[in-house]
C-alpha cells in the first residue's frame, strides 16, 4: 500500500496499461514535456518515450480526430480534454463520429478509446472552467461515462477504461487532485458499470458522483450524530448504470436522494430519479429528492460558488428536513 | 378533516400484511404513518434485535441443538417455467434475501443468508454468510462452496445481527421435499426442493394450455412463537414469487445498462 494523490493514480493508472499493451498511447495539451497542466501524466514522457507519450497543438478537434483515427487502425490511445468545458470545441468529433463508428459499420470498426478530462468546480475557475458535464455525455447513445472519486478507483477505472473496446469519457474531478489515499501495490482493474456502497445506513440511501462523494459521506457523518443514518453510494459509471446497486439500496431505506455538481435541469440524477419511481415506487417512503448546482452558469467568487456547489451542510439539511417532515 | 396521506411503500405493507390505515395512528411528524407503524400493526418487529443476533452464532458450523419444540409447516409450489441446468438452492438463496429485504421479519432483514449445512461429522449445522444481500445467485453458489469464504465468515464473527431465517437446499441432495429440523435460535427455515418435470397449465394470449414446465416444492417451517402463521405464508408466498421471477428473467441480476 501506498499513499498516492488522485492526480497520481491518473499517472499511474495510464502507466499500469501502457505498461501492459504497447498499442496504449497518450495525445494531448501539455501531456508529455510538462507532465500535464493539472500533472497528472507526470513522468509518462520519461518512462514510455515521446512516441507514445504526445504533445499536441491547442487543437481540441485535432486532438480527438488523431485519437479517433489511431484507435480505428489500431491502437488504443488515451486522449486528454485538459478542461471538460472544452468538449463543447470538439463535440462534433465525439457525437456525431466517435460514438456512432461502431453502429454505422455494422461493428465492422470499434474504438478503444479513452477521452480523459478534468471537470467540476470547486477551485475558482469560472463559468468557462468549472462545469460537471458528465450529464452531456450521459445523453449520447453510444458513449461509456465514468467518473471516480477516489485514487483506487481512478487506477481501476482508467484500466478498465483503456480495455474497453468502446470510447470511454473518463471524468477527472479537478476538485479532487490533490486528495491523497491509500492505494493497493499491484495491478488494478476495476468493472465499468458498478456502484460502490460508501457508508452503508438505513434511513435513506444518499447516491452521488465525484466531488459530491467526499461531501455526501461527511454530510452522513454530521447526520448519523442526529441519529439519521443514511447510506451513501458512489455512482462511479453513468453509463452503464448500477441500477442493482441502487434499487436494493432503496428496497431497503425507502428514500432516495442524488447529490448532483452538474446543473438542475436534466442532471444525471433526474434520470435516476426516473428509474427509482418506475421500479422502486412502492418502496419508496417519501418523494425523491435532489440536491444539484442550481441551473444558472458557475461564479468564479469563492463566497458565490460556494453558495451554489451543494455542500456538506446543505446537503445534510435538506436530507434532515426532508426525513422530518 | 384533512385526509392522511401515506407513502407507496405504507401502502404496499398495509396491503400485504391486512393492515387498515384508516384505523392507524402514525409516530412520524404530524403523525404521519411511517413503515414500522404498520409493521408494528401487523405484529412484526421493524428491525432484528440484539438478542437473536446473538443466538445465532455467525462463525462456520454450529451443531444444532435438538429441539422438541413445537413447529408449523407449510408448503407451496414454485413454477419454475422451462428446466434449465441453474441450481435452484443458490436461486433460492436469492428469493428468501429479497422477500425478506422487502419484508424483515423476525430478526431477519435479508443483509445476512443463514443456511443449513451439514458438516463433515453429518451433523446439521448454520452457517451464515455475512453482507449477502447484493449477491446474485453464482456469487452465493461460489461463496458457500468457497473454503477462503468459510475463513472470512469466522473472522466477521461477532460484529452486527445475522440472520433467524434460514435456508435449506434440500434440492442439493435430489430431495423433493423435507422438514428440517428448526436450530435452536432460529425463526425459521425455508427449504427448496428439487425441480421436478411436469405437465403444467400456462396461459398464452389468456387461453389455457398445457405445457412441460419445472416446479419446485418450497416449504417453510416456523416456530409459531416467533412467527405467526400469516406472516410465516406471506413470506413463504413471496419467497415463490421471487424465485419465479428469478427463474424467468434471463439474466436478473446483472446490471441493466442505459
Amino acid at each position: 500500500m501506498a499513499q498516492l494523490s488522485y492526480r497520481e493514480a491518473v499517472a499511474r493508472g495510464i502507466a499500469q496499461e501502457m505498461d501492459r499493451d504497447e498499442r496504449v498511447v497518450l495525445v494531448g495539451e501539455d501531456v508529455a514535456g510538462a507532465g500535464g497542466v493539472f500533472k497528472t501524466t507526470a513522468g509518462l514522457l520519461d518512462r514510455f518515450g515521446p512516441r507514445r507519450v504526445v504533445d499536441t497543438p491547442i487543437s481540441e478537434q485535432a486532438i480527438l480526430g488523431a485519437a479517433m483515427g489511431a484507435a480505428m487502425t489500431g491502437l488504443r490511445p488515451v486522449a486528454e480534454i485538459m478542461f471538460s468545458d472544452f468538449f463543447a470545441v470538439c463535440w462534433d468529433i465525439v457525437v456525431n463520429q466517435i460514438a456512432k463508428t461502431r453502429y454505422m459499420t455494422n461493428g465492422q470498426v470499434s474504438l478503444p478509446l479513452v477521452i480523459k478530462s478534468g471537470n467540476g468546480g470547486s477551485l475558482r475557475f469560472g463559468a468557462q472552467h468549472s462545469q460537471s458535464v458528465e450529464n452531456w455525455a450521459m445523453a449520447v447513445p453510444g458513449l461509456k461515462v465514468v467518473s471516480p472519486s477516489t485514487p483506487t478507483d481512478v487506477v481501476g477505472l482508467m484500466a478498465a477504461a483503456v480495455r474497453s473496446d468502446d470510447p470511454v469519457l473518463f471524468f477527472e474531478h479537478k476538485g479532487l487532485y490533490s486528495g491523497r489515499a491509500e492505494v493497493p501495490d499491484g495491478e488494478i482493474v476495476d468493472t465499468l458499470g458498478t456502484a460502490k456502497i460508501r457508508r452503508p445506513g438505513r434511513d435513506a440511501t444518499v447516491v452521488a458522483l465525484g466531488l459530491m462523494v467526499p461531501r455526501a459521506l461527511r454530510a452522513a457523518d454530521e447526520l448519523a450524530g442526529r441519529g439519521i443514518d443514511v447510506e451513501v453510494i458512489d455512482v462511479r459509471s453513468l453509463v452503464p448504470l448500477d441500477v442493482t446497486t441502487i434499487l436494493d439500496s432503496v428496497h431497503r431505506t425507502g428514500r432516495l436522494f442524488t447529490v448532483e455538481e452538474n446543473p438542475r435541469l436534466l442532471g444525471w440524477g433526474a434520470e435516476i430519479a426516473s428509474i427509482a419511481v418506475d421500479e422502486a415506487f412502492w418502496d419508496l417512503d417519501g418523494p425523491v429528492q435532489r440536491i444539484t448546482t442550481p441551473h444558472i452558469p458557475l461564479p468564479s467568487a469563492d463566497s458565490l460558488e460556494d453558495l451554489v456547489i451543494p455542500s456538506v451542510e446543505s446537503i445534510g439539511q435538506t436530507i434532515e428536513k426532508a426525513l422530518q417532515s | 378533516m384533512t385526509r392522511q396521506q401515506h407513502s407507496p411503500r405504507v401502502r404496499r405493507l398495509a396491503g400485504e400484511h391486512g393492515v387498515d390505515l384508516a384505523g392507524l395512528r402514525g409516530s412520524g411528524p404530524a403523525g404521519r404513518v411511517r413503515p414500522a407503524d404498520v409493521l408494528a400493526a401487523a405484529g412484526q418487529p421493524a428491525t432484528p434485535s440484539a438478542a437473536v443476533a446473538a443466538a445465532v452464532p455467525a462463525a462456520a458450523v454450529v451443531p444444532a441443538a435438538g429441539s422438541g419444540r413445537t413447529v408449523a409447516a407449510a408448503l407451496v409450489e414454485a413454477q419454475l417455467g422451462a428446466a434449465d441446468d441453474r441450481p435452484v438452492g443458490p436461486l433460492a438463496a436469492v428469493a428468501l434475501l429479497r422477500a425478506l429485504r422487502r419484508t424483515p421479519l423476525a430478526d431477519a432483514d435479508g443483509r445476512h443468508l443463514a443456511v443449513l449445512v451439514d458438516g463433515a461429522d453429518g451433523r446439521r449445522g448454520v452457517r451464515v454468510l455475512r453482507d449477502a444481500g447484493d449477491l446474485n445467485p453464482a456469487a452465493v453458489a461460489r461463496r458457500l462452496t468457497d473454503p477462503d469464504g468459510l475463513a472470512e465468515e469466522a473472522s466477521a464473527a461477532g460484529d452486527g445481527p445475522a440472520s433467524a431465517v434460514a435456508l435449506c437446499d434440500s434440492a442439493a441432495a435430489g430431495l423433493l421435499h423435507e422438514v428440517p429440523q428448526l436450530p435452536a435460535g432460529l425463526a425459521a427455515v425455508v427449504s427448496v426442493g428439487a425441480p421436478v418435470e411436469r405437465p403444467t397449465v400456462v396461459h398464452h394470449d389468456g387461453q389455457p394450455m398445457l405445457a412441460i414446465g419445472a416446479v419446485s416444492t418450497v416449504g417453510i417451517v416456523h416456530d409459531p412463537a416467533r412467527i405467526t402463521p400469516a406472516a410465516a405464508h406471506a413470506l413463504l408466498g413471496a419467497v415463490r414469487a421471487e424465485l419465479e421471477t428469478l427463474r424467468s428473467t434471463t439474466n436478473p441480476t446483472t446490471n441493466r445498462n442505459r
